[in-house]
């Protein structure tokens, strides 16, 4: 060393550099950034593609609420990403891999298979009277009114004739108008994140659906159907008829009101639009969200049946909601005029044993619960063998449909009953019931409208306010209206004054598994935030001291094994899984990629590799790699992409004051700030496993040359940094994109290898991601490999979790050669944490981005709003 | 760095003025267009380096208007912006040449930095052009 440089050296002024030899033209500064911009682009695909995989993967364990819409989402934003991937890649290496659009192909026609909407028997008469001809229907949903033909045979009861509007003609409905693609595209841009962005694009496609126009075939042979059944009838009426076979077949029936009335064929047109609609009221939407049914797929039968004369109509269902063994059968009468589901004041309701049949007394045991119209109870009721041949269907019924159900009949002045339409009844869920009973009842006497028990806070309706309701919220209410339908989705439970037990709130809670009492009075004393209890099958409700007991409460994403699950799940298995782990293998290869997630890692392997090997020109080297001269040259080497540096610098070394790389110097801060202190002292089997994996290894032989794969790199840009170190048998890299973008920024750690043993390498991988979990990395293990990432973050954290990394690539040094027990990790794990919470000053905590299903209403601001 | 001249193209009016407004504040020399061949005509007689596309438009759909912008200006960079999560046309879109494919509704701050990206690649293409020999 000359005099010169040593007094540089000692003065920290930099190393003596030799004359600039020859500058980057303006040309060559072009080619670089143009290729840096290309491998950029290429890093935020590959960014974007690894998002849409976690977010599948979150979505499959999660609680965030979702439908096939989303899933088709994720898959199309992976999808798109990877094939930028591809195309990137291959500009970066001159067409070298085209052989990855065949491997693209062929994973995108298998995720296609998974998530695109079956459909069945399509090729049904649009319209079909009942009971068809044999084979005349493939669908299921015809055997549902000819079941209940059956189950009247024999009995003193009349079934009222219709005919079924098929799932073919609602097929046909949707095909024509184009929806399914709209109804897709809007519930997309709706982003389903709270309830009033749920409620708003449900009005948005009811009036889509209100403004289509049936098929011209359709409209003519509903319009001769009616014709042929109006004559001697009252009315007509129409009802969702769900496949039978279908597992949510009574929740559907529940969800979709019938539609009563109906007078003329041009009635029986709005009244299927109606029908239609109801599929994308709120309810509907967020049933199907919470049991997982797939909306492109959910064709919809609608019975339209004759209604005779009548003085009284009524409801049974077959088991009595309340949750009382052994069951009964529950019935409920009203006068016609008001309707069978209509003010529940002028209902009058019976529980009968559930089995009368041969009990003549049971039938005596009925009892009026009850009755408080001042005019008495409405006439005619139906005589005792006509109230016990209703109970006898009900229980053949159930043994045909296979479960509870629900019959809706009307009756004469005589007495005479026809019956106009069965659907199954929601099951029973049952319901852990918590300690809560040691309270005075503070009301009691309700009526069960939904079995169950539910605690939770007071929640007070009232019409004038459509509110926002805490998950779990015990809904209080004067009148059972079915405004409140949607949000029993997010109730706990339900209290009502009124309210009618055979009417359509009582059977949405049903569907919606979520407890519910009605006819109790005097709840205006219920404060708002009050904590409370209540039990359907004591029919009673209970203040509570305490904080509330864990309830069941429904999920509102869709359960494993449900249609969109099962559709996401399939799409993550051809999207991300990793087949390759090692780079280096000869099996990372383009025709050896099996999953997206194996492209986009092959991808950005390839173009890091690509970007690294562009430096290792000899002729590009003199310009653009630089040995980092930090008062002493380093054993650094620095790759200028871009923009990375502040000046050109010498033609040997870079200063670090010429660092303009906003991530390397967050990197460096990290490794520099506290001194490493040296290998740590080992056990005599550490050193042993030291000597043993040196001499089989060429690389530590000195006389080999330094290679780009042996020397430390950082490969920077303004924005960019790609640290590979090797130290010995320690492999590490960290690579990260950090700048105003927040979106964009992204950072990625690996660490392999290791000069110990197995076992205290895996030691090592694991205590070190335990570390990076800690500050909210994303971590996976593979034997001795650890990848970590950290992606969405501002600047500022990013630079933090920088200086972590920085930190964790000098410390973790021959850490595993000590990693012998856990003890040993104990000591390390607190000593590498405090140095980073009070030495480094970092860690500080960052704010998690994505809620679930929140209350919040404030969005983003997203350009296509 | 001259202003990025910017069209987007969309059926929808009221989002299309929001658009228009929130790229404008942003810098953008942006111009709107509701319908495919409206925006065909518009960039045969008006310079863009970027077009942020609609899929699903009454008339020219998406697609078709890409392959025409695709053929009659090749150095122009396509977005799509969509609503439609459909996988196949999406990827349709990018073998015809799109930049890229956001789906709707996209962040504010992703779809503008993908602008700014589109724009300089379309300046380095340009620049490519205009220093390749002629006749090559």
């Amino acid at each position: 060393m000359s005099l010169a440089s040593l007094f540089r050296r000692l003065l920290g002024r930099g190393p003596a550099q030799p004359p600039p030899k020859a500058a980057l033209s303006e040309e060559d500064r072009r080619a670089f950034s143009q290729r840096y911009l290309v491998f950029k682009l290429l890093l935020n695909a590959n960014n974007c593609a690894l998002r849409s995989m976690g977010a599948m993967s979150g979505a499959l364990a999660g609680p965030i609420p979702y439908g096939i819409t989303y899933v088709r989402a994720l898959c199309t934003e992976a999808g798109t990403n990877v094939y930028s991937l591809i195309r990137l890649l291959n500009e970066l290496c001159g067409g070298r891999y085209t052989g990855l659009y065949e491997r693209f192909a062929e994973i995108q026609g298998r995720i296609d298979a998974g998530i695109s909407p079956r459909r069945e028997a399509l090729d049904d008469p649009l319209v079909l009277p009942l009971p068809a001809p044999p084979r005349c229907s493939r669908s299921g949903a015809s055997g549902r009114p000819s079941r209940l033909l059956e189950a009247a045979q024999g009995l003193d009861l009349a079934v009222a004739p219709g005919v079924l509007i098929t799932p073919a003609a609602f097929h046909s409905f949707m095909e024509r108008n184009d929806l399914q693609p709209e109804i897709s595209r809007r519930i997309q841009l709706a982003t389903l994140r709270n309830l009033r962005a749920l409620c708003r694009c449900s009005e948005s496609l009811c009036n889509l659906i209100r403004k289509a126009p049936l098929p011209p075939e359709l409209e003519r042979d509903l319009a001769a159907a009616v014709v042929k059944l109006l004559p001697g009838a009252a009315s007509l009426a129409m009802y969702a008829v769900p496949s039978i076979g279908s597992p949510t077949a009574a929740a559907v029936s529940a969800l979709f009101p019938p539609v009563r009335g109906i007078q003329s064929p041009e009635d029986a047109v709005a009244a299927y639009h109606a029908m239609l609609t109801a599929k994308y009221a709120p309810e509907a939407m967020l049933h199907r969200m919470s049991r997982g049914i797939r909306g492109d797929e959910a064709n919809l039968g609608v019975w339209c049946a004759r209604v005779p004369e009548a003085a009284v109509s009524g409801v049974c269902l077959s088991r009595d909601p309340s949750g009382t063994e052994p069951p009964g059968v529950l019935m409920s009468l009203c006068p016609v005029q008001q309707g069978v589901e209509d003010l529940a004041a002028q209902e009058y309701l019976w529980a009968l044993p559930r089995d009368p049949l041969g009990q003549q007394a049971g039938l005596e045991s009925r009892r009026r619960l009850r009755g408080e119209n001042p005019s008495g109870p409405p006439s005619p009721i139906p005589d005792d063998a006509r109230l016990e041949a209703l109970a006898r269907v009900s229980r053949r019924a159930e043994a045909r449909y296979g479960g509870p159900v629900v019959l809706e009949w009307t009756a004469d002045k005589n007495g005479a009953v026809t019956l106009l339409h069965c659907r199954p009844q929601c099951p029973e869920q049952p319901h852990p019931v918590p300690d809560i009973l040691d309270s005075t009842p503070f009301y009691s006497g309700g009526l069960a409208a939904s079995p169950g028990l539910a605690a939770g806070s007071a929640l007070r309706l009232d019409t004038a306010r459509p509110p926002a309701v805490p998950p779990g919220s015990l809904l209080v209410a004067q009148e059972a209206q079915d405004a409140y339908a949607p949000l029993l989705a997010l109730a706990g439970g339900l209290l009502a004054e009124r309210g009618s037990l055979t009417g359509r709130l009582a059977a949405v809670a049903r569907a919606f598994g979520v407890p519910a009492l009605f006819g109790l009075s005097g709840l205006d004393e219920v404060r708002d935030g009050e904590l409370l209890s209540l039990n359907a099958l004591s029919g009673e409700v209970r203040r509570l001291t305490g904080p509330p007991p864990a309830c069941p409460r429904l999920r509102l994403s869709p359960p494993p094994g449900s249609p969109v699950h099962a559709a996401l799940q399939h799409a993550l298995d051809q999207i991300a899984p990793l087949s390759f782990l090692d780079p280096d293998s000869t099996h990372f290869r383009a025709e050896n990629c099996r999953t997206l997630r194996d492209i986009a890692q092959f991808c950005h392997e390839k173009a890091v590799d690509a970007m690294f090997q562009f430096g290792e020109n000899i002729a590009c080297q003199e310009r653009a790699v630089k040995r980092l001269f930090c008062k002493v040259p380093m054993q650094f080497w620095v790759m200028n992409l871009d923009d990375g540096l502040l000046s050109a610098g010498g033609t040997q070394y870079v200063q670090l004051q010429d660092i303009a790389s906003i991530p390397m110097l967050a990197l460096w801060h990290g490794m520099t700030a506290i001194p490493w202190e040296g290998p740590p002292a080992m056990d005599g089997k550490g050193f042993m496993s030291i000597l043993i994996r040196s001499s089989a290894n060429p690389a530590l032989d000195p006389a080999v040359n330094l290679s780009m794969a042996v020397r430390n790199y950082f490969m920077i840009s303004k924005n960019y940094c790609h640290l590979r170190s090797r130290f010995g048998f320690h492999f590490s890299s960290v690579e990260a994109l950090v700048g105003e973008r927040t979106l964009e920024n992204c950072l990625s750690f690996q660490l392999k290898g290791g000069a110990a043993d197995e076992d205290r390498r895996i030691r090592r991988v694991r205590f070190t991601a335990e570390i990076l979990e800690r500050y909210g990395f994303d971590t996976q293990l593979h034997a001795d490999s650890l990848t970590a990432r950290l992606e969405g973050y501002d600047q500022a954290v990013m630079e933090d979790r920088l200086h972590i990394l920085g930190y964790l690539t000098m410390h973790t040094r021959q850490l595993d050669m000590v990693m012998a027990d856990e003890a040993s990790v104990q000591h390390y794990r607190n000593k590498l944490i405090q140095d980073i919470e009070t030495r480094l000053q970092a860690g500080a905590p960052a704010p998690r981005s994505r809620a679930a299903w929140s209350q919040d209403e404030e969005e983003p601001e997203a350009a296509s709003s | 760095m001259s202003q990025l001249n910017l069209l987007l193209v969309d059926d929808e009016q009221d989002l299309l003025n929001i658009m228009l407004k929130r790229m404008k504040r942003r810098g953008f020399n942006a111009h709107g267009c509701s319908r495919g061949a409206e925006a065909l005509r518009w960039l045969d007689e008006n310079p863009a380096d970027v077009v942020v596309l609609d899929m699903k438009m009454p008339g020219l759909d998406g697609i078709e208007t890409l392959r025409r912008i695709k053929k009659a200006h090749p150095l122009v960079e396509v977005i799509i912006l969509t609503g439609h999560a459909d996988m196949r046309a999406a990827i349709e879109g990018m073998e015809l040449g799109a930049f890229d494919y956001l789906l709707k509704p996209a962040l504010l701050e992703e779809l503008y930095y993908k602008i700014v990206d589109a724009g300089k690649r379309r300046r380095f293409r340009q620049n490519e052009t205009s220093a390749a020999p002629s006749g090559a």
